[in-house]
């Protein structure tokens, strides 16, 4: 991951620890728009929305970063977990 | 005592005459109270009308910079000149900078985003050939990130082409309103709206020769004259404005009537656009907020004021000096500046930014959109009066780039093809490829013209730019791959009409068995229709409708070959869904809408749904990069830098009435549509029109090459573009493209791969590629 997104990652787990999650949402999107094609990026999005309570977009969001895994195995389990649990 | 009859024996009977003049003054009060009351009222409602308009600000995306931004030198210096950064060589006020070379230093503006306020902030930021290649803070340690402040790109108003900047009092400063009462009404902290004094002295000082001409109107007189009056000089005029102005300082504070001025006074001319207000005047001026403004800038607006055409910098630079060195003399003459200060000021030049061309760029299609966005959410008088600030996605250089490139190819078509100048017209929409993000919009070729935003209005027949929903129809199936086979032969169809339907290939050719990848790449019509037809029209609407159209399209025959109208907007949001990966996600123009305190109100939340399975999006993308190598758009390679993979799709209408080219890099998509106005055929294909624009505007993005994360379920394998057959090299025209796993690939007969099914070969031809 790019430093850039790296800082925003930080910063956005750092909104998430305080429960704010709009801004931690904000975070992440400001980092997706600086790497797009970051897996990463878009599960940390799915698991803000699931926190959120969204469950349809934290699997969509599971559905994109998987799309972008390119065979990274721990990457595609922990976003086929977000799905699961998505759907609980 | 005279007696009565000596009265009666008089010409003058007084108590009739008394009664008279009575019932007259009596008349004349009614008359005048009722014309008061009427003008109070019509003061009241304007003033108020006006005193609470606060329009919605509008931005533009802010840039990012960090260390890997693709981003040359110049486009930086170009961001930071339009954002109004002043260069010095000492960058320590915000919203300065200084450059040496490749290497710019510069210090930040605070700004209030929607995930915060953001401070100033202090960097360094050095360029190499590729773009940004460090980014450091004061102390030389690595910053990660520098978000700069947006451009600011307009207001919003009812009124089209009416553009103003409100500033509240607090942006206002001090020494401005301080020098205007010196030099336009220096009685105004005391007068009732007129102030004899005032006009004494005028008449005084016009008496006397060089000194500077002292206005006789008070700045509420100017007020009045700006909201309600036309500039004829009769004495009832006059009359009517010193009782408005006296109305109005009944009604209303100083302060109030101070900040009405600051923001309503008529200060300069841009074409058709009239420049009203001091803060759209500093804009206009000097590219930068007034609050950043240097005394001897200041004393320049001021000057302005007292005719903003006889004293207009740009025109009459000599003329508006004099006037700022007056007005210089008075603010040090009244104490808002030490001599030294004035004397510096003075000697300072007028510092006014060339043409009015380099002014904040004014986005009527865009904003269009952006309008459009927030009436779902927003009423009128939130938008007009609330001051609330929108943060939207554009990208004004690439908007400006797509402008000038659409422009400057509508103009090259009408030459080469020898039509009449200004009978063509088109529009680009342009998004983001991963995220859902408008970030320039043209509507038209004339952007002054308003009325028709063709970009997203304009519903026209997307011809084969229907094609790739075919494709991914098929290849979700499962039952086709891009090495399947298809046959280009003539077709009949019985539709339910009755009808017959022959449809032709462009080049009215037949090629007999054609592999999928050919078929979309070479825009063959008759395989597209055999395609279509074997998955089932109704397959084919509803993928389209999954990528993004508004609405299903009826599921007829006419649709596999683009008989649907759509808006090149929604184009643009069926192609960003293929760029995507096949994710859909609604494309937006507004990011954020903040309110006048800067609490965020709303946010656009980045969502995506899954439109299509994402190993068939990619196997349709490859193809679609083929477009460029082999099919219809491989004549405007030469027009794109030598190297940068893009994918896309032309698309040409019935009697080539709409010319149409979509496509994506890695980062950005766009779309273009070519056509008349009044759909007269323009003799234009896809290739030959929309085409050879897509291409120079593409050209301009500096992007990444279209670069796909490889997907799972599909393998790149070698085969022969017109068969389909695995074969050799020596005897066939071998692509590589992705397959569904385990796809088993016939030997091509009398041309069979050597070393086992050319797999040998493929690991020589990977080396190469």
């Amino acid at each position: 991951m790019a430093p850039a997104s790296q800082a925003l990652l930080k910063e956005s787990r750092r909104y998430q620890a305080g429960g704010e999650y709009p801004q931690a949402a904000a975070s992440i999107e400001r980092a997706l728009r600086i790497e797009p094609r970051q897996p990463l990026l878009w599960l940390e999005l799915g698991q803000i929305r699931l926190r959120e309570g969204n469950r349809a977009q934290a699997e969509s969001m599971a559905r994109k970063a998987l799309s972008l895994a390119s065979g990274d195995a721990t990457l595609e389990s922990q976003a086929l977990e977000l799905i699961a649990r998505a759907r609980e | 005592m005279p007696s009565p009859k000596r009265r009666r024996a008089g010409a003058l009977p007084l108590r009739p005459l008394l009664a008279l003049a009575g019932a007259l003054v009596l008349a004349s009060l009614v008359v005048l109270a009722a014309w008061l009351v009427a003008l109070d009222r019509q003061v009241v409602r304007q003033f108020e009308g006006r005193r609470w308009n606060l329009p919605a600000q509008v931005y533009a995306r802010p840039l990012e910079v960090y260390a890997g931004l693709r981003l040359g030198a110049e486009e930086f210096q170009a961001e930071l000149t339009a954002l109004g950064y002043s260069r010095t060589d000492q960058p320590r006020s915000q919203g300065s900078y200084s450059r040496g070379g490749t290497r710019f230093r510069l210090v930040t503006r605070p700004f209030q985003f929607w995930d915060g306020r953001q401070e100033p902030q202090a960097a360094t930021v050095l360029f190499g050939p590729g773009g940004v290649t460090a980014l450091t803070g004061p102390d030389g340690s690595d910053l990660p990130l520098l978000r700069l402040d947006p451009p600011f790109i307009g207001n919003i108003f009812t009124v089209h082409g009416e553009d103003r900047v409100v500033l509240p009092p607090d942006q206002v400063p001090k020494l401005l309103t301080d020098t205007l009462k010196v030099v336009e009404d220096r009685d105004f902290d005391e007068h009732i709206g007129v102030s004899f004094r005032g006009i004494a002295r005028a008449m005084l000082a016009n008496v006397r020769a060089g000194s500077i001409e002292q206005g006789a109107s008070t700045l509420t007189q100017q007020l009045v004259r700006s909201y309600f009056l036309s500039n004829e000089r009769t004495l009832s005029r006059k009359l009517r404005e010193a009782a408005m102005a006296i109305l109005l300082e009944a009604h209303f504070e100083k302060d109030d009537l101070l900040n009405a001025y600051v923001n309503e006074i008529y200060l300069g001319q841009a074409g058709d656009r009239a420049i009203h207000g001091f803060g759209l005047a500093s804009q206009f001026y000097f590219g930068r907020p007034l609050t950043e403004l240097e005394p001897a800038e200041i004393a320049l607006l001021v000057a302005v004021v007292r005719g903003p055409s006889l004293y207009d910098p740009r025109r009459n630079p000599e003329t508006a000096r004099k006037r700022r060195d007056l007005v210089l003399d008075l603010m040090a003459e009244f104490s808002l500046l030490t001599p030294e200060a004035a004397a510096k000021a003075r000697s300072q030049p007028l510092g006014v930014r060339g043409k009015a061309s380099t002014f904040a760029s004014y986005n009527p299609t865009f904003m269009d959109r952006v309008r459009r966005e927030l009436r779902d959410d927003y009423d009128d008088d939130d938008l007009l009066n609330a001051g609330l600030r929108i943060m939207t996605n554009l990208d004004p250089r690439l908007q400006a780039l797509a402008e000038r490139r659409l422009a400057e190819g509508l103009a090259e078509l009408e030459k080469t093809r020898r039509k009449q100048a200004g009978s063509l017209d088109g529009a680009v929409v342009i998004t983001g490829s991963q995220t859902p993000d408008i970030v320039a919009i043209v509507g038209g070729r004339n952007l002054r013209m308003q009325g028709f935003n063709r970009a997203l209005d304009a519903k026209r027949p997307i011809g084969s730019l229907v094609k790739p929903a075919v494709f991914l129809a098929a290849l979700q199936t499962g039952q086709f791959t891009l090495a399947s086979t298809l046959l280009d032969a003539p077709l009949t169809l019985k539709l339910d009409t009755g009808k017959e339907w022959a449809p032709e290939n462009y080049d009215r050719q037949y090629r007999g068995d054609v592999t999928l990848a050919r078929a979309l790449a070479e825009s063959l019509n008759l395989p597209t229709v055999r395609l279509g037809l074997e998955v089932g029209t109704r397959k084919v609407a509803t993928t389209l409708r999954s990528l993004g159209t508004e609405k299903a399209p009826p599921a007829l025959p006419s649709l596999l070959l683009g008989a649907v109208d759509l808006t090149p907007l929604e184009v643009a949001q069926v192609y960003q869904s293929l760029a995507s990966g096949g994710f859909r996600a609604p494309l937006k123009a507004v990011r954020a809408v903040l309110d006048a305190e800067g609490k965020a109100l709303a946010r656009t939340q980045l969502s995506v749904d899954r439109a299509a399975d994402p190993a068939a999006v990619y196997q349709v993308n490859a193809a679609l990069v083929e477009v460029f190598e082999r099919g219809t758009a491989r004549g405007a390679k030469g027009l794109l830098p030598a190297g940068l993979v893009v994918a896309g799709k032309t698309g040409t209408s019935n009697d080539l009435r709409d010319s149409w080219f979509a496509g994506f890099t890695n980062d950005h998509v766009a779309v273009v549509w070519v056509g008349a106005d009044d759909n007269r055929p323009t003799g234009l294909s896809g290739a030959s029109g929309a085409l050879p624009i897509w291409a120079r505007i593409v050209a301009g993005f500096g992007d990444n090459g279209y670069e796909p994360v490889p997907v799972t379920g599909v393998t790149e394998q070698w085969f022969d573009y017109d068969t389909g057959f695995a074969a050799d090299p020596g005897c066939a025209d071998l692509v590589r493209l992705p397959l569904p796993d385990g796809t088993e690939l016939p030997p091509k007969p009398g041309c069979e791969p050597r070393a086992g099914g050319g797999g040998g070969m493929n690991w020589l031809r990977d080396l190469f590629n």
